[in-house]
């Protein structure tokens, strides 16, 4: 055994030498200028091995430097000397040794010019910023056109998505100018004139409850350059030229001032050829116009081709919207507008209806033309205080609009027919929303208030010839509506709360019909049942959010009396309804730039009202709904979604993945009777089941250097259900599949813009044993834009529509169009040729819910119009 | 934001300061009124700045830091204001950066990633070897290579190189026309003036009015 002494000194040999392998080599000297012996301060003198850099450091002014270079590494590294204005040197540092004076040989090196493209597209936490002027090509000419193109953003009539969800707030320089009109500000503001756009991912306005709430939307932020701030800017445009045989004209003006905290827009248009002011491409609208669409007007056609090709139109809207910031957290809005169209169009439309049978069909053709006159105002005012312990926003919304379409109608069956439909609608609203937050709990308050006469129609229908009456009713409603709810929120650690919600609600309706319909005249019924609902709700609630997740759930019971009478019959209809709808929504953040979204809601009513309206509501010479039979209630709806996003930004890289799944149980269902002249809906007491899926998977790149975007867009959707023709319980399965791709680049040192797109729709439906039918859409568009010379550029725009047509047929339309800019200073002078294939007809088919609808318009012919712009 | 990068000593501040220091050295010598001077850097869209960090080549250990504080003469009349620029030295700070293996290009220069931990936050560099010249934007540098990219692990704070140029003029040297005193006075200085007038800075955020004509007029 060997002694202590013994194994002390052998233990300190053991750490020698562990030490001795592990000590480095020293190097050291001092660098002094070739010549002139004269020490250099301020040399970078690396040691380098197999290229890395194992040690650096910056030379003090007496020009020493020393280093512990590793002895496993001394044979093969080097040590650099680089300084400024002297060459560099790379000397062996086994060669160097200790106290070695270096001497470097002044050099006159000029550094080379760097310039560094900004990036497109880089990321800041939750935010993403794109840089206008790095993907900014000679084809955009709008903001809008821009935003279009950003990987991760759509936009559809005017609405901007992120990862397919539409925005919540579009802010202009920080501050929500416009609300939800803000279509004004991306179709007018030139994209030269902006500076960047920042998205706010996951954002939540409201300040207060920033970190307790699951916000899946994105915001929004549009910075302008300086030249555009503090000053007015905008455009005046006008021009004119010939549509066909008629004449054709425009004038637009826009104009905005944008300041901190303050901000004015004001935007007037108006033309006589086809398109909409203030909208552009396809547009569609349903046959009520809600009040927060007043200020975008449009016809009421349907039907996938640029309205500038087919509609008549004269048109005019005129709108002003104001923003400040009034203190620390306050802002008040408001907006005031008016809209006036007048639109009309000449074709055919054949609707065909199978029957349960597969065999039979109905039949009904339509020729004819039609005459559109829509004209609405509306005011907004709002007040937001929007601090981060109190919350409180108060809209005051007042609108009107009358609607009158006239159509003279040449049916098959039916003979010679003059329709005129009118819809009068005028709304009040103020909602009230009122968030309070203090360390230990949260309250919520909301009010709405609202007055309006329900838009029905007044119908009048008679034939031209023995101008006998075919249809006719006045169908007229109002009410008023009071929403009350509260929630308080206890707040349980740091990150989550346990909520108990109370809502009160109360409604009032009365609705009055009286008319008469068919060959006979019938009465339709006349009858004005009104009455209340009043609806209590309790409910439960659970928040968690912490870093990267966010849970909530809640369990919300409503108890809704409905106390309605009908004059038809005297009888009074109550009945108690109880619907109990939990949810839970888990939202979580990965690392990775992975974001996932999963909920489940589940809502269950028990029991309801039935039969209490009895008059039916003509919607047409030849249409009816009958509402009468009871609303759908005892009904069970459960619905599942997931939606995953990832980015990869330095890549340009985004991607998003939605599905959704639904499932619904009522005990009544939608029965349609279709005779061979009219039709007339209804609900029946048979059970309906529904079940749908769909997906939608976006994928969007930047490509060449960050200035091209390449998307593609897939989506599926699968539902099932069933529906009573007839008399007839016939189930149907709907499936459709779409792809679009698309690309855009500039090419040619920014002389060429190109935006190729390819779109493609299957849509399959069929019926078990009794029919189906699949229809194929393929359209394919390569829009150039060429820069000739300075300041004039050429945009020609084919497009290749292939569309089935009536079965087997199928309808091929080349639709081209052109047009020429010329920009001098801030002038621009524009010349437009529009159709000039001169294509006269243009027919497409619908297939939805067991009805298929063929419509063929009639085309305008080649127009020209000549406009002149002045910016400033 | 620029840095200018001259034969003694390297300099950090707002681009607009850059124009107005080029103003000064073109206009030097030239009478030129309040008014006209503000006119020329209204046109040139310049102005002093209030912020610059220097740091002189030779003494890598220490930066230079000049600051304009500009706050009202008098609280109850606002339509006065002073200006205050000062000049004090303060330790530069140590900055133990670890550098990786990890490169890319910018704007066509190989780059290679480091980073170090700065006033609390992780920061990552990409520095560019061949520009042998151990600067970066505001406290960063140290490098054996000019910092091109410097951004912090929240994002909250980025500088990305646009322009890299070849300049024949040398850094207009303004630290004459600042008092020379140190970080500590100037911060309670500072404070003392905040404190004075809290409650028309805090409430109204009156903007820092540049001392314009002050430097033109001397020169």
């Amino acid at each position: 055994m060997m002694s202590f002494s013994r194994r002390l000194s052998l233990l300190f040999i053991c750490l020698f030498c562990v030490a001795a392998a592990t000590r480095g080599f020293r190097i050291s000297g001092t660098i002094e200028e070739y010549g002139t012996k004269k020490a250099i301060g301020g040399v970078v003198v690396k040691v380098k091995y197999n290229g890395r850099i194992l040690a650096y450091s910056v030379c003090g002014k007496d020009g020493t430097f020393s280093f512990e270079v590793p002895d496993s590494v001394t044979v093969a590294a080097v040590v650099e000397f680089s300084g400024r204005r002297y060459a560099s040197r790379t000397i062996k540092a086994s060669e160097i040794g200790t106290d070695r004076n270096v001497y470097l040989q002044p050099q006159s090196s000029e550094l080379a010019e760097v310039i560094v493209r900004p990036v497109t597209v880089r990321e800041k936490g939750d935010t993403l910023i794109y840089n206008v002027d790095a993907i900014r090509n000679i084809s955009d000419r709008t903001i809008e056109d821009v935003i279009a193109r950003l990987p991760g953003i759509s936009i559809s009539g005017g609405q901007i998505s992120y990862n397919g969800e539409p925005i919540n707030r579009f802010y202009i320089e920080g501050l929500d100018g416009l609300g939800g009109n803000y279509s004004i500000a991306t179709k007018n503001i030139r994209a030269e004139d902006v500076n960047s756009i920042d998205l706010y991912e996951n954002h939540e306005p409201r300040q207060v409850v920033r970190d307790r709430s699951l916000s899946k939307n994105a915001a929004l932020n549009i910075r302008l350059k300086k030249r555009s701030l503090l000053k007015p800017a905008g455009h005046i445009a006008g021009g004119s030229g010939k549509r066909g045989n008629v004449a054709a004209w425009m004038a637009k003006a826009f104009g905005m001032l944008v300041a901190p905290g303050a901000q004015i827009y004001f935007d007037a248009a108006g033309n006589n050829f086809g398109i909409p002011a203030g909208k552009g491409g396809n547009y569609s609208s349903p046959l009520q116009l809600p009040v927060s669409n007043m200020l975008n007007i449009s016809a009421v056609e349907s039907i996938n081709i640029p309205a500038s090709l087919y509609v008549k139109s004269r048109t005019a809207r005129s709108s002003a919207s104001f923003a400040v910031k009034t203190g620390k957290y306050g802002t008040l809005r408001g907006t005031i507008g008016y809209g006036y169209l007048r639109s009309g169009s000449d074709g055919t439309s054949i609707t065909v209806y199978p029957l349960s049978d597969g065999m039979n069909e109905r039949q009904l053709t339509q020729t004819g033309h039609d005459l559109r006159r829509h004209q609405g105002g509306a005011l907004n005012i709002s007040y937001e205080h929007n601090a981060p312990r109190l919350y409180i926003n108060d809209e005051l919304t007042a609108g009107i609009s009358f609607k009158r379409n006239s159509s003279f109608i040449s049916a098959e069956p039916g003979g010679n027919i003059i329709q005129r439909l009118d819809n009068n609608d005028v709304v009040i609203n103020n909602r009230l929303e009122v968030i309070s937050r203090s360390d230990s709990h949260i309250w919520k308050g909301n009010m709405s208030l609202d007055l309006h006469n329900m838009p029905v129609n007044s119908i009048l229908a008679r034939n031209p010839v023995s101008e006998s009456m075919i249809a006719c009713q006045s169908a007229r409603a109002e009410g008023f509506r009071i929403d009350a709810s509260t929630d308080f929120g206890w707040n349980v650690g740091s990150q989550s709360t346990i909520g108990l919600t109370l809502k009160i609600r109360d409604e009032y309706m009365s609705i009055g019909t009286s008319g008469q319909r068919g060959a006979a005249l019938e009465p339709t019924g006349t009858n004005t049942p009104r009455g209340n609902t009043a609806e209590a709700a309790l409910g439960s609630s659970y928040r968690l959010a912490s870093k990267g997740l966010s849970f909530e759930t809640g369990l919300p019971f409503e108890l809704i009396i409905r106390n309605f009478r009908s004059l038809a019959d005297s009888k009074r209809y109550d009945k108690a309804t109880v619907h109990f709808a939990p949810y839970a929504s888990i939202s979580l953040r990965l690392p990775h730039e992975v974001k996932g979204n999963m909920s489940l809601n589940f809502s269950r009513s028990y029991s309801g009202i039935e039969n209490f309206i009895t008059a039916p509501i003509i919607t047409s010479y030849r249409s009816e709904i009958i509402p009468g039979t009871g609303f759908p209630s005892a009904s069970s709806l459960w619905n599942a979604s997931t939606a995953w996003s990832w980015r990869r930004i330095p890549a340009g890289f985004l991607t998003s993945l939605t599905i959704n799944l639904m499932g619904r149980e009522s005990e009544k269902m939608i029965s349609a009777d279709i005779s061979d002249k009219d039709i007339s809906t209804r609900y029946a007491d048979i059970k309906n089941r529904l079940t749908r899926f769909n997906s939608v998977l976006s994928l969007s790149k930047l490509l060449l250097g960050q200035r091209a975007t390449l998307k593609l867009d897939l989506a599926y959707s699968l539902s099932s259900n069933r529906m009573i023709r007839n008399g007839d319980n016939i189930p149907v399965k709907n499936s459709q599949i779409s792809a679009a791709i698309s690309f855009s680049a500039p090419l040619f040192s920014d002389r060429l813009a190109i935006k190729p797109a390819l779109m493609m729709n299957i849509s399959r439906q069929n019926s078990d044993n009794v029919f189906s039918r699949t229809s194929r859409i393929w359209q394919a568009v390569f829009p150039m834009t060429g820069l000739i010379f300075k300041g004039l550029d050429v945009t020609v725009s084919p497009d290749f529509r292939s569309n089935p047509f009536y079965g087997s047929r199928r309808m091929n339309v080349f639709i081209l169009d052109m047009n020429a800019r010329y920009r001098v200073k801030q002038w621009e002078f524009e010349i437009r040729l529009n159709n000039l294939t001169d294509r006269r007809t243009y027919s497409v088919e619908n297939c939805n819910d067991l009805i298929y609808t063929y419509r063929e318009v009639k085309l305008s012919g080649m127009d020209a119009l000549l406009s002149i712009r002045y910016n400033f | 934001m620029a840095l200018l990068i001259g034969e003694k000593n390297s300099q950090f501040s707002d681009y607009k300061s850059v124009i107005y220091d080029s103003l000064c050295n073109l206009y030097a010598g030239k009478y030129m009124n309040a008014l006209e001077s503000m006119m020329l850097l209204r046109k040139h869209n310049a102005a002093p700045g209030n912020f610059h960090i220097i740091r002189c080549h030779d003494r890598q250990d220490s930066l230079l830091v000049m600051n304009t504080l500009t706050t009202v003469s008098d609280p109850m009349d606002r339509n006065g204001f002073v200006t205050y620029n000062a000049i004090y030295r303060e330790a530069a700070p140590v900055l133990n950066w670890e550098i990786f293996d990890e490169k890319k290009t910018i704007g066509g220069v190989e780059v290679t990633k480091a980073s170090c931990r700065l006033h609390g936050r992780e920061w990552t560099a990409w520095f560019a070897e061949s520009i042998p010249y151990p600067e970066g934007p505001w406290e960063l540098g140290g490098l054996p290579g000019l910092i091109l990219e410097a951004y912090d692990s929240d994002n909250q704070h980025e500088f990305t190189l646009l322009h890299l140029k070849p300049v024949d003029k040398d850094i207009f040297d303004r630290s004459d026309k600042y008092e020379k005193t140190s970080r500590k006075a100037f911060l309670k200085y500072r404070k003392d003036r905040y404190e004075a007038d809290r409650s028309g800075w805090k409430t109204k955020n009156w903007p820092m009015v540049p001392p314009f004509g002050n430097f033109i007029e001397k020169n």
